[in-house]
């Protein structure tokens, strides 16, 4: 037992400064919230931790040091695990045991009423107490007791339905059609080459024009709606605190420092009750920057850390289905470390999932930058945004097909989100892959008019990484999902059928196939202006033409013909949708922009034939993304 | 709603079909087009060549009809163009009157004017491009008058799409973007954010606060692109196709066989220069202008508390005037003017959005006066019309008309059929028309064939018989054919001919092989 007594009255009033409104408070949410003093009083915005740690060490308080790498768990291990969400709001460690002893580790040595529980738990007298951050704490209990957990955060879906785990990149009957398909078209190619030529590119053509024109009717349908509001100011304001319900917030972290001062101001901003917002902030444990740097906060954070035991695939599904298990709220919602939403946003989707029917799960609000100024790719990218979240997926919701999710802003029923097992963490685009989940479980996802401000990747290298996960997750959906077309048929219709082949096929198939057209336009449009007649001017050959004329077997003139059309129109359309969806957030500074999304669909390309390697030699591999590479701090309004 | 969906499109089948009989019967009593005969002459040697498909299919003008009625030439009894007008047209009326039967603001009056009009019937039965005209003036306002309630980014985006589309129909009617600045400008004025009082408190807050004229000037240029930016698409699609197939940015310009006018003298006029003259002058071309803008000048005052409505359709009236004034005998014409008639109807169902849509239009006596008074006008200006196939329209409804040219077609097709088969050497510029009766089994060297030149040098390898203008034929000049016989006859190289028919226009000569 401890050599002194120590009082909470000495350490957060003496020591730390707390008023004595602010015990009361701390005193009321315990009792409240089920959650000990010390866990109110460091997640709920009243201490630091580094306030915390400095009044333990004034006090003369040594902090156990833990040796990670060999915590075992005590003989009565699995009552611990069993009751490890009771430990973790307690904050103690157990961390010997044996017949006539009981050591634990604590965080708060004033508080006896913890000590009393894990007594009570453990059945056992505690005889040493010892003391250590609540940090230290919680890896502790995460990485020895969370086991079972984080093997149902991995294998859930997997164990659950094989069949829709990106586990199994290529199936075997796609290996063999994939396959089969080449060897038909060389062989094919042998004996007609001609034809053969002809009907690929022509293939080609179609499916990227029709690819393009899905997009733009979307967007055009989408447009349609802009003007409606689905939560009305008056519905908004009539709204109380107390009907509000507990929120989840999901805060997947990885090396992200920089950005977690910036985190807590933005969560303060919410407009919801903080006793109702269980905010997890979850941290790989073999991240010692994000994990260090939340130990050192000068300032009281709003938020719960979560440290997630070392397993791979270490990706963000695995974290936040990780944090599900320790979520309370009755919806849940993820947020970037860097995002900034509108501070209404929670009670919206609150209120409107009052108003729509049951079937709908999932809320998706939109995204857009607070960095969009900051050079040429943030610009670009600010550009896609818009109009994906502006006009795409409004097209897609008021189509009632299938809504791949954003990887952040989406408002899910929480206990729904459990029954679809929650997200794939094979999958490096879970967010969209369970967006097609639900909708074949017959749920429904719809958007919602709230934006969330993110931070737009301003570095190329860093964009490329990015967009390259990103497409390459799309090829993992698609590939799980068309394992058997037959059945996704029969689950989610013909419209959500075609929906998902443009939507998600269309949209990485474009990437790989744009090059390529590309550079069959350039050539043509190279040997019509004989330049290249110009450039060997000693010759007295019409090069250009003898070229073209052999060019003319295989690609015929109709055929040169669709394909200009197609890429003139396609990259107009796309130019145009960029345009349009800016020119309705009134950021008309970025409109002209919009002419370069050519250059910006060849850094897609870039990105599609490096995902496309990646799907094939490394399938889980999570490109990491580096936020809080941004000089912008002022977010501009939107 | 299957069964709504289903009557609406009988009753638009039904309307089309209505429309489809009387050009039929219209036909039947010697009305025809040259634009049609040309746009059915272009199906024709749409496959002909290996080059044409891609010529055909480009460079022909206007191209929205042309490809129309290569869908919709499923029938040989009229020509594809008179089946497009009567489903373009058709579903207009039929859009209206399903919109009155529900009570949605169109008045039973207008469905009356619509039934009755001669600017909808013509437009519905002559086989030309007004259909096409009429549908996009109503669909353009229609947008408009939207936009200016809604400011929504859905309807500038239809507009941009409809003005890129009809691009195909005629490159002038970008010259809209005229009507559409002043309203970019106002409505930018309008839905500036933080700003509200009278029409000066708000000019002098935008322009006296750097941030609010920043926005403001930002949203009236941005509108502009907006709305501009997929017909310059089209435009540059389309000068580009030009490039790559024609060899210059330009082609379409300079093709003889792109629209069916092409050549200078062939006017779409009546023929005598005296009757046209009157028109070139200041005064009279007013009174057709007036005519047919009667009830767009009623709509104007008919404001349903939306002075937008009435600025825009007063913008229409000058933007029509000027235009009349400024390029007085071409755009003296129906296709033009219907901007006037488009405008009114989409006038005519535009409600401000207060209104309570329930309620049915009040029919006030001056409005049916109205209607009466604009529907007699019109008939008079088919009456004084310069423009022969308007004047041709209502001499048909009236009795049978007989046709030189009907008659040489018909001629042309008579005597080739009694011909054996063979190759043709002719200006296809100018004998569109007579070539469409030609049988299949005959081929022509034109201006599509490939070895056209070759055949004009060499007439006797190339084809079997050549058409001919006469000697006093407006457009002999012009006949590549024949100036090429003059020159090979002065060079002393003419081939050797046989006179096999002539009427007042041509000559049908068979070539003597070598």
């Amino acid at each position: 037992m401890f050599k002194t007594e120590f009082y909470r009255k000495a350490l957060f009033q003496e020591g730390i400064g707390l008023n004595t409104i602010q015990v009361e408070e701390i005193e009321g949410l315990e009792k409240k919230l089920n959650q000990s003093f010390l866990r109110i009083a460091l997640n709920y915005g009243y201490v630091s931790r580094k306030d915390w740690k400095s009044t333990l060490i004034k006090n003369g308080i040594e902090f156990y040091q833990f040796d990670y790498s060999n915590l075992s768990q005590i003989p009565k291990g699995d009552v611990i695990a069993s009751n490890l969400h009771r430990f973790l709001d307690l904050l103690a460690f157990p961390i010997h045991q044996d017949e006539n002893n009981l050591e634990i580790v604590v965080a708060d040595p004033s508080d006896g009423i913890n000590i009393n529980f894990v007594e009570e738990i453990l059945g056992q007298k505690v005889t040493n107490i010892l003391i250590s951050e609540d940090m230290d704490i919680l890896k502790a209990l995460h990485v020895t007791y969370g086991l079972e957990y984080l093997d149902k955060a991995v294998f859930h879906i997997y164990d659950k339905d094989r069949d829709v785990c990106a586990i199994e990149t290529f199936t075997k009957s796609q290996l063999i059609f994939i396959g089969g398909f080449i060897t038909l078209c060389l062989s094919l190619f042998l004996f007609f080459p001609v034809s053969v030529a002809i009907g690929l590119n022509l293939l080609l053509n179609v499916l990227l024009f029709f690819s393009i024109t899905f997009k733009f009717l979307l967007t055009l349908y989408g447009s349609k709606f802009e003007v409606s509001k689905k939560v009305s100011i008056e519905e908004l304001e009539s709204i109380s605190d107390e009907e509000l319900p507990n929120y989840t917030i999901l805060l997947p972290v990885f090396k992200e420092s920089e950005v977690i001062h910036k985190l807590v101001y933005n969560l303060k901003n919410l407009d919801y009750p903080l006793e109702k917002l269980d905010i997890k902030l979850l941290i790989e444990s073999d991240d010692e920057m994000t994990y260090n740097a939340v130990k050192n906060m000068k300032f009281p954070c709003v938020f719960e850390p979560l440290i997630i035991p070392y397993a791979q695939p270490k990706t963000k599904p695995k974290a936040c289905n990780y944090g599900l298990y320790f979520s309370k709220g009755k919806y849940l919602t993820i947020y970037d470390a860097e995002d900034i939403p509108d501070n209404n946003q929670l009670k919206l989707v609150h209120s409107l999932f009052k108003k729509i029917p049951e079937d709908y799960v999932v809320i998706q609000c939109a995204l857009n930058y607070f960095n969009k100024k900051e050079n040429l790719l943030t610009r670009l990218f600010t550009l896609e945004y818009s109009y994906w979240f502006d006009y795409m997926l409004p097209g897609l919701d008021n189509l009632d097909v299938p809504i791949p999710l954003g990887g952040t802003s989406n408002h899910f029923k929480f206990d729904k989100l459990m029954e679809l097992g929650g997200w794939d963490g094979f999958n490096v685009t879970e967010d969209a892959d369970l967006g097609l989940r639900a909708y074949a479980k017959s749920y429904k996802v719809t958007v919602l008019d709230s934006t969330t401000l993110e931070e737009a990747n301003n570095d190329f290298f860093n964009w490329i990484r990015q967009r390259s996960r990103w497409i390459k997750g799309y090829m993992q959906t698609y590939l799980v999902h068309m394992r058997n077309p037959a059945k996704l048929l029969r689950k989610v219709g013909i419209k959500g059928f075609f929906g998902f082949q443009f939507f998600i096929g269309g949209t990485f198939f474009t990437f790989l196939i744009y090059p390529v057209l590309l550079l069959f336009l350039l050539l043509i449009v190279f040997l019509k202006s004989q330049i290249l007649d110009l450039l060997i001017f000693w010759s007295p050959e019409d090069t250009s033409n003898q070229i073209l004329a052999y060019f003319n077997v295989f690609f015929p003139d109709w055929l040169v013909l669709v394909a200009i059309f197609n890429f003139a129109v396609g990259n107009l359309i796309m130019i145009y949708v960029n345009m349009i969806a800016v020119f309705r957030r009134k950021a008309y500074s970025l409109m002209l922009f919009a002419l370069l999304n050519p250059l910006y669909w060849l850094m897609h390309s870039i990105s599609a034939y490096k995902g496309l390697i990646q799907l094939i030699t490394k399938p889980f591999y999570w490109e990491k993304t580096n936020h809080g590479l941004t000089k912008s701090t002022k977010p501009h309004s939107v | 709603m299957m069964v709504k969906r289903l009557i609406y499109v009988l009753t638009w089948l039904l309307i089309s079909a209505i429309y489809l009989y009387a050009a039929y019967w219209l036909q039947s009593r010697g009305f025809f087009n040259l634009e049609a005969y040309f746009l059915e002459y272009k199906k024709i040697i749409f496959h002909k060549y290996s080059d044409s498909l891609v010529n055909t299919f480009y460079f022909t003008s206007p191209a929205l009809l042309f490809l129309s009625s290569l869908v919709f030439g499923f029938t040989s009894a009229v020509q594809a163009t008179f089946v497009v007008n009567a489903f373009l047209v058709g579903a207009l009326t039929n859009h209206m009157i399903h919109k009155s039967v529900k009570g949605q603001t169109i008045s039973p009056i207008m469905v009356f004017y619509l039934l009755l009009s001669p600017v909808i019937w013509y437009g519905a039965v002559s086989g030309g491009s007004l259909g096409f005209y009429l549908i996009f003036y109503f669909v353009f306002f229609r947008l408009l008058f939207k936009y200016t309630q809604t400011y929504s980014v859905y309807h500038l985006t239809l507009i941009s799409i409809l003005l890129g589309m009809f691009f195909l129909l005629d490159p002038k009617l970008l010259q809209l973007l005229l009507i559409l600045i002043p309203v970019f400008f106002f409505v930018s004025f309008f839905k500036a954010k933080g700003i509200s009082g009278s029409f000066y408190s708000r000019a002098s807050m935008i322009f006296s606060n750097d941030s609010q004229r920043r926005k403001f000037f930002g949203s009236f240029f941005s509108s502009i692109i907006v709305v501009l930016f997929i017909p310059i698409s089209a435009l540059i699609t389309f000068l580009l196709l030009n490039w790559v197939f024609g060899g210059s940015f330009f082609y379409f310009l300079f093709s003889p066989t792109t629209t069916w006018t092409a050549y200078s003298n062939l006017l779409p006029f009546k023929d005598d220069l005296i009757y046209i003259l009157p028109y070139i002058g200041d005064v009279q071309y007013l009174a057709l202008f007036f005519l047919l803008s009667i009830f767009l000048i009623y709509q104007i005052f008919v404001t349903e508390n939306m002075t937008e409505k009435s600025f825009l359709l007063t913008l229409v009236l000058f933007f029509a005037f000027s235009q009349v004034r400024n390029d007085t005998l071409n755009n003296l014409n129906l296709n033009f003017l219907s901007m006037m008639t488009g405008a009114a109807i989409a006038a005519s169902g535009t409600l401000s959005a207060s209104r309570n849509k329930e309620k049915k239009m009040p029919v006030p006596f001056p409005l049916v006066a109205l209607i009466f008074l604009s529907l007699a006008f019109k008939l008079l200006y088919f009456e004084i019309t310069p423009v022969a196939t308007e004047s041709r329209f209502l001499s048909t409804f009236k009795s049978p008309q007989e046709s030189a040219l009907l008659n040489s077609i018909s001629e042309v097709k008579e005597v080739t059929r009694k011909l054996p088969a063979g190759r043709i050497l002719v200006d296809d510029a100018i004998f569109f028309a007579e070539l469409t009766g030609v049988p299949d089994t005959y081929d022509w060297e034109g201006h599509f064939s490939p070895s056209f030149q070759q055949a004009l040098q060499h007439p006797e390898l190339y084809a079997d018989y050549l058409i001919v203008t006469k000697s006093h034929h407006r457009l002999h000049l012009d006949d590549l054919v024949a100036i090429s016989l003059k020159r090979l006859e002065t060079m002393g190289q003419k081939p050797e001919l046989r006179l096999l028919f002539e009427n007042e226009f041509l000559e049908i000569h068979q070539i003597k092989p070598l």
